[in-house]
């Protein structure tokens, strides 16, 4: 095992190249190197590449999904080493689109990219009710709310989901992060969310700057 | 003084960047908005094409699907129903009001499946995929009225999509750009195909309008490189439909598309709508940089009209309209759709302003 070279397990997730990823997963578990290391040394950091090249419009779309699924393919691997372990995650995030919305693929896009930079994803689903969230909040425990909305006439459902939380008792306890096309800062500062990102990539960096974790 | 024109001359005009005599109009509404309107005051009766003298009038909606007009209802509430369409394409709709549907599956995942499918494609005859007689009802009516009559349809990108998906188009077109490349090539087939049979059924269109959104509101979905080598041959393709006629082509995509724009006029396209002010696209820039290249169409800010506020509604026309209008080159349009939030009163106000700002007398 003296010729592993780790860094080629960051290239194969930069480059999207799902089977040279495991493989080389597989090879440096068979080689009792420390998954921890694996992951916050190699994969997390490769991903972390990926989000801010997307953020400089050098990769697009294509490229953050097939590295997502690299990084998904290295997990895999070593998901069930990482349970024995007191690993914890960036932080919990319940993600969601709002009561009213059934558009899917922006939160998914912000689930895969939060995922691979480290957190631990609850996924509510679409047309997501306030009391389905704070269900969700209560049960889960998360660092973070995520919500997305496509529709101009979904964003008071943004609001309502807010206020929920609020009348709860619930909000201190959660950062609220918000994003989908008709979302903007001034939005964000309007109905009192911590954060707003216009990409999938952004959204990590703005979850770790909520949560207090260095990228 | 220029004498008032027909809505056909006025885009005529634009799109070959002369002034007309005020700047040509079109809009584009959410399903719900003018029922809503006809509780705010519309007249029961009242077209709002005809109140407010809109100039262009689209018709010849194509369906790609393998199967066309397919709807299988999988599952269903009071409030949503989930059905396979003739895409193949699993989709999750509401059912008493508008709004992008969830995508719940797209069972044509391989490249076998693919051939299975565009075979079913390509062996459904043109005519079944368009509605013929309510396009030459549409082209007698925008005659009448002397709209510029357009072909509204759909280009490979957005087909596709709703075939496999965003995420699954994704894949494919990173992990297999020759078979992307064959299924673009293959929608934009199809579209040539049924306006080859529009145009032998008496359809004559005075140009295109092709929607296709390729976009968000950080940037394209592909990068330029990828467009280049998967995409651009059939829009060119598509495209050439209408260069062939000496017919312009005006082209729609929401989000931020500047990467990949010139990349788009050198395919053909003379005119961008709808240039949406959220996802950063603003027509003041965008003219100066290109100067007579192109034209364009919207850019009046929806989530400004939402506010209702006639003042910021006025200053959003104020800022704009006297820099797009110069020169002509530029179409009236909102910068996506009017959503049911702007009231009837609003949009009376904004047409006002469009009579003020837009004129050339």
């Amino acid at each position: 095992m003296a010729d592993l070279d780790l860094d080629q397990l960051y290239y194969a997730i930069v480059d999207g190249n799902a089977k040279a990823a495991a493989a080389v997963t597989k090879e440096a578990v068979d080689a009792n190197i420390d998954p921890q290391t694996l992951l916050t040394d190699y994969m997390i950091p490769a991903m972390d590449e990926v989000g801010a090249r997307f953020e400089a419009n050098e990769c697009f779309v294509p490229e953050l999904l097939i590295s997502a699924r690299a990084m998904k393919a290295a997990m895999e691997i070593i998901r069930p080493l990482l349970l024995g372990k007191a690993v914890e995650p960036a932080g919990r995030v319940v993600i969601a689109t709002v009561q009213g919305d059934l558009h899917d693929i922006g939160k998914n896009l912000v689930a895969t990219m939060l995922e691979g930079g480290g957190f631990q994803i609850v996924d509510i689903g679409t047309d997501v009710s306030p009391d389905k969230l704070a269900d969700a909040v209560q049960t889960h425990k998360p660092q973070i709310v995520a919500l997305s909305a496509l529709l101009t006439t979904t964003l008071p459902s943004m609001k309502r989901m807010l206020d929920r939380l609020v009348q709860d008792g619930l909000r201190a306890g959660v950062k609220v992060m918000i994003g989908g096309a008709p979302v903007t800062q001034d939005f964000a500062d309007e109905i009192g969310a911590d954060g707003y990102s216009d990409n999938a990539a952004g959204a990590v960096t703005l979850a770790r700057q909520l949560v207090g974790v260095a990228a | 003084m220029k004498e008032r024109l027909t809505g056909r001359e006025r885009v005529q005009l634009a799109l070959s960047h002369q002034e007309a005599d005020r700047v040509p109009r079109a809009e584009s509404f959410w399903p719900e908005t003018v029922p809503l309107w006809h509780q705010q005051g519309l007249g029961p009766n009242d077209d709002v094409a005809d109140l407010f003298g809109y100039d262009i009038m689209g018709a010849g909606w194509v369906s790609h699907e393998a199967q066309p007009g397919f709807l299988q209802t999988i599952a269903e509430t009071e409030d949503w129903w989930t059905r396979l369409d003739g895409n193949g394409a699993v989709l999750r709709y509401w059912k008493h009001k508008s709004g992008t549907p969830e995508h719940v599956d797209f069972t044509i995942k391989t490249r076998d499946q693919w051939e299975t499918h565009k075979a079913q494609m390509l062996a459904q005859p043109p005519g079944s995929r368009v509605d013929t007689f309510s396009t030459l009802r549409r082209m007698y009516e925008a005659q009448a009225k002397g709209r510029w009559f357009c072909w509204t349809g759909v280009e490979c990108y957005e087909t596709a999509k709703d075939v496999f998906g965003h995420v699954g188009l994704s894949y494919i077109m990173a992990d297999d750009p020759e078979w992307a490349k064959d299924i673009f090539d293959t929608e934009a087939e199809i579209a040539c195909r049924v306006l080859d049979y529009l145009e032998a059924s008496g359809v004559r269109f005075d140009g295109g309008w092709i929607y296709g959104d390729i976009a968000f509101n950080h940037a394209p979905f592909f990068s330029p490189k990828m467009y280049r080598a998967l995409i651009k041959p059939a829009h060119i393709r598509q495209i050439a439909w209408f260069k062939e006629r000496g017919l312009p082509v005006i082209y729609h995509t929401d989000g931020d598309f500047r990467l990949i724009l010139p990349d788009l006029i050198d395919a053909g396209v003379d005119c961008f709508q709808p240039l949406e002010a959220k996802a950063h696209m603003d027509i003041r820039e965008l003219k100066p940089q290109y100067g007579d290249r192109v034209s364009w169409m919207g850019n009046i800010d929806v989530m400004v009209l939402i506010t209702n506020d006639k003042a910021r509604i006025e200053a959003e026309v104020a800022a704009k309209l006297p820099i797009a209008k110069a020169g002509g080159g530029y179409i009236y349009h909102s910068d996506h759709s009017i959503a049911p939030g702007v009231r009837w009163e609003s949009y009376q106000f904004l047409m006002e302003l469009l009579d003020l700002y837009g004129s050339y007398q």
